[in-house]
Order: structure tokens, then sequence, then C-alpha cells
């Protein structure tokens, strides 16, 4: 399903200034996205937008030919799931319960999971070799099992696009590359469309994705990773005198 | 496991069916002081008097044997045991008691202080009129309602004698009391009532619906009881109506004419202050001293008007001829002052 | 065994539920042997017509109110800490108690008749709850946080109208029935509040055991949410509206009961663990049978009965205090 977003403008306050200008893109079908920019740029609100969460101020969203803002919340759900900052308050729900709640657009209002599902989390987890996670409470594991954990119940939603909002800002080196690396395979694997948003170049490169640049809530321009990621560009946007290291690993 | 709840269920609603409220023993139909009309036992054996003003009142009438307890409040007076020592076999009753510790106790009718007691005892089976401690608007018609009452509850002729006994006491009192005043009535006397049943200070009294503000008002004073609109006036508002008289009543009373005579602004008025005796309850309650109450405060007030009437012989014919107690004239004075039956505070 | 732990602690608090019950009908002021007991239900006989009274009604209507009472405090409570993403938070949060008793103060202050007092305390707690909701809508983002703020301002603002109308009513009298109703008590009760009671709670629980497993997913907040795929704003105004209506008819005919909905849920979710679907039929029974035990306190010692939010109070605390000693060390071994 490609996606596709005429000429959208989104302000939090209704007579304030707007946080995205003038968005226009094109996402391709089963492809992997990074939204690059600084801190402020509108990369979270354009997720989010994408997601449906903001309403926008002008201009559509759509997924194939359906408006977004025509749907309803489980129609949508079935095209895009959305993995944002974690819920609070839920350290003691159960993995395997959380991951079951991402089955929620299978159901009826009277329905839940039972043996049938559960088994089809059983093999979410085990594609996401997170299957020694299942019996633990989300309090008790690791920054980067929960990521994971959030990804894969946003993969039980079985929506075409999975939508991420920085979603290795809090992770150390070795849990982002795994994180990263999970998102590449579920692209390939899964057949999804993935789109994250980041500041890191780094990832970009890593990901070897299709690159959005934005700035100011404007973007600037949409290409390969290699294209777009030049020392040049970088430099004049985050204003750090970037050097090109081995391993495409940007050093200050 | 639903099943079993469901039979029990039923066999009480069947129960229900079969159970018939008419019991052993007539009934009749009475209305009762808040004006519920109540289906009560004719003759019962026995009675509960929550409601104060009952408890001196049955035993007055000749219905002492019959009662089966008392509210706490009026059996912890410590002139009780003194003046009548069948108190001792009475049960102590709390101000709101539970249905279940009347019928465990066999009582066939309770007088209960307020209206809401009285209707949830009787939706639970237990046989309950409302005896109030205040008339509605005022007090004026209520006085011979509890003689009335229990001569059309009970049957016996002794007992009807002595309720009229005391009925006529009642009404040769206040008539021979407004005789005697008829020419002092123009000059309306401002009389405030330190109400002492409970220790809330000089400035609370009874408004309209008490007995006092019945009573006062009868005798020919100006209450100002009558004019406010709380029991508690503030200071300001005792003063404003710059009262002539104090009456202390109670057991709080001498802790009240204490606070009252350290008062600066209270003395400034020049009032004169007068107590009201005590015994088995404070005199100025419904009971069985009426009569020696209206005479105690007219003879304080006016004692030239009552220089024929000795109170304390009163008090101690009518506490021999009502519970058959001989009281000295010690304790007389003792009643007089607002003291225990050995010159103790009460409080 | 660890897997069905929840369906055999549900058992076998049912039947705990039913041996209460029976107890509470057996045990009171007035005594009653078995023998009698037996006689006095399956029989006509006229010698146990006190006892048939007793037990058919006084016993039988207060302990059925006093079962739905805690099914109804208990689940109410768990589904405000769930909406509302706080394990501290009591069906009180957003004015339903404070505004039952300015009702019930009014209705009493007024001289109304105890029906007149249940209605007015029903209506005017569920007016305190709208109230809140129209005051959080005000602000443009009806979040939760918003809501509990509402909560907290218009809760103390009916506890200052209930402390203006306790002024104007009767020292001697009225404000001590007051107090009593602010307490709770099961006194009033009779056979007429069963049958308006247990219908209401009856339906409100119906609905929510068939949707108890999406509570669980209202309890992850609007954004998870509603990407999930459910209409939050509809559950969560669907959850507090069934939450507020169990708390509010309850109140409105036994007072208020404060505690029951705090704890019970704390108690439940040792057991079950976070999942809706198992807390919400333990909080059914666990509620039911603490506050029929509650019950047969308050009425069975004294003679004048003893407010119902002193025990909850006290004997709530203990058994919570108890129960979080005995299995801290199995909770965090669950926690694994």
């Amino acid at each position: 399903m490609s996606i596709k977003v005429n000429h959208v403008f989104f302000a939090y306050q209704k007579h304030g200034p707007d946080t995205l200008k003038d968005i226009s893109l094109n996402i391709a079908n089963q492809s992997l996205n990074v939204i690059l920019g600084l801190n402020g740029s509108g990369k979270t609100t354009l997720i989010k937008v994408l997601a449906g969460i903001c309403e926008t101020k002008r201009g559509e969203v759509y997924y194939g030919s359906t408006k977004l803002n025509t749907l309803t919340y489980k129609e949508r759900s079935k095209i895009v799931s959305y993995v944002g900052q974690y819920a609070k308050g839920i350290e003691d729900v159960k993995v395997k319960d959380y991951l079951a709640y991402g089955l929620l657009n299978s159901f009826a209002f009277y329905q839940s999971p039972k043996e049938k599902e559960m088994k089809q989390v059983n093999e979410i987890a085990k594609k996401l070799g997170i299957e020694y996670l299942l019996d633990k409470t989300l309090g008790n594991i690791s920054g980067g099992e929960r990521q994971i954990v959030s990804i894969a119940s946003a993969l039980a939603q079985n929506a075409k696009v999975i939508l991420l909002d920085e979603p290795t800002s809090a992770l150390d080196l070795k849990n982002q590359s795994v994180v990263l690396a999970l998102l590449k395979r579920i692209v390939a694997s899964e057949k999804r469309t993935v789109i994250l948003s980041t500041h890191n170049p780094n990832h970009a490169l890593l990901l070897n994705a299709n690159v959005i640049l934005i700035d100011s809530g404007k973007i600037l321009e949409v290409g390969s990773a290699k294209k777009i990621i030049k020392l040049d560009k970088l430099r004049k946007i985050y204003g750090v005198n970037f050097k090109l290291g081995k391993d495409f690993v940007f050093k200050v | 496991m639903y099943l079993k709840r469901i039979t029990l269920l039923l066999f009480a609603t069947i129960s229900l069916v079969g159970c018939n409220n008419g019991d052993k023993g007539d009934k009749i139909l009475v209305t009762d002081m808040v004006g519920d009309e109540v289906l009560v036992p004719k003759n019962p054996k026995k009675v509960a008097c929550v409601s104060r003003t009952t408890y001196d009142l049955l035993v007055a009438y000749g219905l002492g044997d019959k009662i089966d307890g008392a509210y706490k409040g009026t059996l912890s007076n410590k002139w009780v045991p003194f003046i009548y020592p069948e108190s001792s076999k009475h049960y102590v009753y709390e101000y709101d008691n539970s249905p279940e510790v009347f019928l465990s106790r066999g009582v066939d009718l309770v007088f209960a202080p307020e209206q809401y007691i009285a209707k949830n005892l009787r939706d639970h089976g237990v046989n309950a009129v409302c005896i109030s401690l205040y008339g509605n608007p005022s007090f004026d018609n209520y006085v011979t309602f509890f003689s009335e009452f229990v001569t059309k509850v009970w049957d016996s002729e002794e007992i009807k004698i002595k309720a009229k006994k005391w009925e006529n006491k009642v009404t040769d009192a206040i008539n021979d009391i407004k005789q005697r005043l008829k020419d002092v009535n123009n000059n309306q006397k401002v009389v405030f009532y330190v109400r002492g049943d409970k220790n809330n200070g000089v400035c609370y009294t009874d408004t309209i619906g008490a007995f006092t503000e019945y009573a006062y008002r009868t005798l020919g004073f100006d209450f100002v009881g009558s004019h406010v609109d709380t029991n508690r006036p503030s200071k300001e508002t005792v003063l404003s109506y710059n009262p002539d008289i104090f009456v202390f009543g109670g057991i709080y009373q001498n802790i009240n004419q204490d606070l009252f005579n350290q008062d600066a602004e209270f003395s400034k008025l020049g009032a004169e202050t007068y107590s009201i005796p005590i015994g088995l309850t404070a005199f100025e309650q419904l009971s069985a001293m009426t009569p020696v109450f209206f005479y105690d405060q007219a003879k304080k007030i006016y004692p030239s008007y009552f220089t024929d009437i000795n109170i304390n012989q009163m008090i101690k014919e009518t506490i021999a001829e009502y519970f058959m107690t001989v009281i000295s004239d010690e304790q007389v004075g003792f009643m007089m002052s607002g003291l225990g039956p050995n010159g103790e505070p009460l409080v | 065994m660890k897997k069905h732990k929840v369906l055999l602690f549900f058992l076998s608090s049912l039947l705990i539920f039913l041996i209460i019950f029976v107890a509470a009908l057996l045990i009171g002021r007035y005594q009653i042997s078995l023998s009698d007991f037996f006689k006095a239900i399956f029989t006509n006989d006229e010698s146990v017509e006190i006892e048939r009274n007793i037990i058919v009604n006084l016993r039988l209507p207060r302990t059925i109110v006093a079962g739905v009472t805690g099914v109804a405090l208990s689940v109410s409570g768990l589904l405000y800490q769930e909406t509302f993403q706080n394990k501290l938070v009591s069906p009180d949060l957003l004015g339903v108690s404070n505004g039952a008793g300015v009702g019930a103060a009014l209705a009493i202050v007024l001289g109304l008749s105890t029906a007149f007092v249940n209605i007015f305390a029903f209506a005017i707690a569920v007016g305190t709850v709208l109230l809140t909701c129209l005051v959080a809508k005000l602000f443009r983002n009806a979040s939760s946080m918003t809501l509990l703020l509402s909560g907290i301002i218009i809760s103390g603002l009916m506890g200052s109208v209930l402390a203006l109308i306790k002024y104007f009513a009767e020292a001697d009298t009225q404000l001590a029935v007051i107090t009593y109703w602010l307490m709770g008590t099961f006194s009033r009760v009779d056979m007429m509040s069963v049958y308006v009671l247990a219908p209401i709670v009856a339906i409100l629980i119906a609905i929510l055991l068939i949707l108890r497993w999406r509570i669980n997913i209202v309890a992850l907040g609007k954004e998870e949410a509603e990407s999930k795929g459910l209409n939050y704003k509809f559950y969560r105004y669907l959850i507090i509206g069934i939450a507020t209506l169990l708390t509010a008819s309850t109140v409105a005919f036994c007072g208020t009961i404060s505690w029951v909905g705090l704890v019970i849920p704390h108690i439940v979710r040792i057991i079950s663990g976070r999942d809706t679907r198992k807390s919400i039929p333990l909080c059914i029974t666990f509620g039911a049978v603490f506050m029929v035990v509650v019950d047969i306190i308050s009425r069975s010692f004294t003679d004048q009965e003893i407010p119902l939010s002193a025990i909850t109070g006290i004997f709530g605390t203990v058994i919570f205090i108890i129960v979080l000693v005995r299995y801290w060390r199995s909770y965090h071994e669950h926690q694994g």
C-alpha cells in the first residue's frame, strides 16, 4: 500500500504557527523510510500525522486510495500501526498479554484472545526472537527488549504500515543496531512498509533507507540515503562540523 | 451454585406470603406525634422508652412495670437510681438501635425520639411510634399528647385515672398561675432559657416547638427562643433581646451560671438569674414534675404572688406519690441547686 | 496449578461467598439456632415467626445489598484505576461520593423521607460527575490528567457545599443523621432496595464482563489504544459511566463507603495480575465476600450499628497489610 501526503499543513494550536508547512510526499509500498531532522524539525509531528493521531489543518493523507481521516479507529488500525512513547503504568502487564493487545482489530467487541490467538502471539515472538520474554512483565525487561516488544505488538496488528517515532532514542549502541536490523528484516520478510523518525543520520545510512529530510516543518529533500546524506548538507542543517569516518560513523 | 441461592430466595419469598402480620393479640390504629398512622398492639407488656420524655411519665401513669429499658442518657442521670430504684432492672438503649435488639428482647412497642428511627423500625418488623420532643409548629397542642396516647393503648381504668390526674394537675397549675399573675402580664418580662443538657455554653436554648418555649410563653413571659430561628444564637443576638431574666436548666446549669457571671457583657445587662431544679429529669422537660416546674419558676420570678406555695413540699409530695420514694429536705435542696443526690456536681 | 490459579481463587471465593451468605442470615444480635433457621425458611411454622421476620425482612435484603455493593464498589474502583492509569485512585475521584453526600444532606435538612434521601443522593452524585466531565471539556484536551484535576476541583467544591449544608442542619438531630449517612450503613435497606439495586448492578456488570478484555487496552492510554484500533473516547466515557453508575446507585442506598474501591482491586491484582479479564471476575467475588463480612460485623456486636466506613477502613487496612507482606515475595518472583 503506498502512502500519499498531499499539501498537508498542521498546527498544534488553532491560531498558532504551523508545525508542518505544505508537506507533500509519496511513500512506496514495502519500503523502508527514515524521516531525518533536528529536534523540533517536525519529524515527530509528521509521523503522528501519518498515523492519524494528529489531524491536518489543510491537505490530506491517503493510504492507497482511501483518505486517512475517513477511517474508523478499527479500520485505520488494520492499515497503519504506530509505535510511540511507552504507555504509562503498565509495568505489570505480561509481555504475552501485551502482544495479544495488538490483535484487538481482529476481534468483535465481545471477543478476546483464546488459545488460537495466543499461538499467533507465540509465532510472532518466535519470529522476533523474544520468546524468552513472554512470561515476563513489561517493567522487568530492558529498554531494548521493550522496544522490540512494542514492535512485535505493532506487528501483531497485521497492519501493512508500521510507523515508529524515534524508536532508538533511549537505547544504547548495541540495542540501537539490534532494533534497526530488526526493522530492516521486517520490511523484507514480513513485507511491510516501515517509516521511522530519527535525528541521527547514521541510522539512515545503516538501514540504507529512503530518506525524507525535514527542517523547520518543510521537506528539504527526498531520496536514497546515499544520495541525500552529504557532508555539506548535514553541516548546514545540524550546524556541526561532521567528518566521515569508517563504517559510516560520523564523527564530530 | 447459583441454584442454591435462587432456591433460598424462592423459599424466602414463599414464606413471606405465608407469614401474616396480624399476630396474637389485638391491635389498634393510632396516630403518633409526628402524624404517622401506626398499627400498634394493645396493652403492650414490654415497651422501650428510647424517647427521653416517655420514661418518667410512664411511671407516673402507673406503667413502670411495663418498661423494658430506656435511652442511656435518661438512665445515666445520678438521681435515677435513687428516686426510682426499679431503674436498675431496665436495659440501657442506644439512640438508634438495630431492630434485632428489640426483637431479641421481645419488646412490644418502642417509643422512638425521631420519625426516621420509628419508621426504620416499623419497616423491619418492630412496632414503633415517634414520641417527639418537639411539637409542630409549637408544643401548644402536644402537652397532653402522650398521656392521651397511653390511655388509648392501655385499657386499664387505673391508668386512665392516673393519666387524667396528671393532666389535671398540669392544667390546674397553669390556670392558677395565670390567675395570680393576671395583673402582671401587661409588663412582659423577657426570659432567656439556658438549656444545659449539653455543654454548649450560655447561648444554647430552645426554640418554637420545644416544651419550654410553650411553657414560658404560656406563663406570660416573652421567651427569646420564640423569636430566634436557631437554638444556638450568637451572643450578639442574645444580647440584642436585652433579656430581663436568665433561667438555667439541665446538668450543666452551675457551669453555665459561672460562665454567665464571669462574662462582662452579660453582667452589664443586670438581669435576674434563676436555676431550674433537676431530679429524675430536668424539671423543664415534660415530665411527672411539670406542675411543680411551673410553680417553681413562677414563684422565683414573682415571689410575692406565691407566698403560700411551698415548692420543697411540692417536690417531696410529687416524688413520693409517683415514685414511692421519700427524699429529705437536704436532698430537695440539692435538686434546687442542680446537684446530685449527695450534693455532688452532676457533671 | 499455576495456570489455573485465578480460576481456583475465583471458584473458592464464590464458594466462600455462598457460605458467608448463609452465615449472614444466621448471625446477628438476635440468636437463631440452626434448627429454627431451617424451620423458619422451609416451613410455615408460626412458632418461629420472629425468626422468619428477622431472616427474611432484616437479614436477607441487607446481605444481598451488601454483596451487590461490594461487587459494585470493587469493580468500579478497578475500572477507575485502569482508566486513569493510577493505582491510587478510587471511585471518589470524580466527585461521586461528595456529590452523593451533598444530595443526602440536602434531603435530610429539608426533612424529606428516606426515599428522597436516596434519590437526591443518586441524582446529585451523577450530576457531580457530569459537571466534572463538563469542566474537563473546557480544557482543550479532555485527557485523563485533566479529568483527574477537574475531579479534584469539583469534588472539593462539593465538599465545601456539604460543609455549608451541615451548618444549616439542626445540630441536635439532623447533623447526626447526616454524619451517619456519610459513613455508610445498610440499616435502611429493605427488599425494595434489592429490587432496584440488584438489577441495575447486574446489568452493568454483565456489560462489563462482555467487554472486560478491552479494558486492558483502555488502560494503555489514548494514543496507544487508538493506534491499536480502539475508539478510546467512547470506551473511556462508557467505563467512567458504568463505574459512576455502579458507585452512585450503591451510595444512594447505603451512604458513602470508603476504602473498598481502593483496596480490593489491589488485593485482587496480587493474585490475578494486571489482566482485566481475570481481575474483574475476582473483584466481583472478593468484593461481595468482603462487604457481607463487613455487614455482619457492623450489626452483630453492638446495639447501635457501627458505621461501615469505620469497619472497611480498619479491616481493609489490616487485611491489605497482611496480604501485601505475605505475598510480597511471591509478587516479586511473579515479576520475573
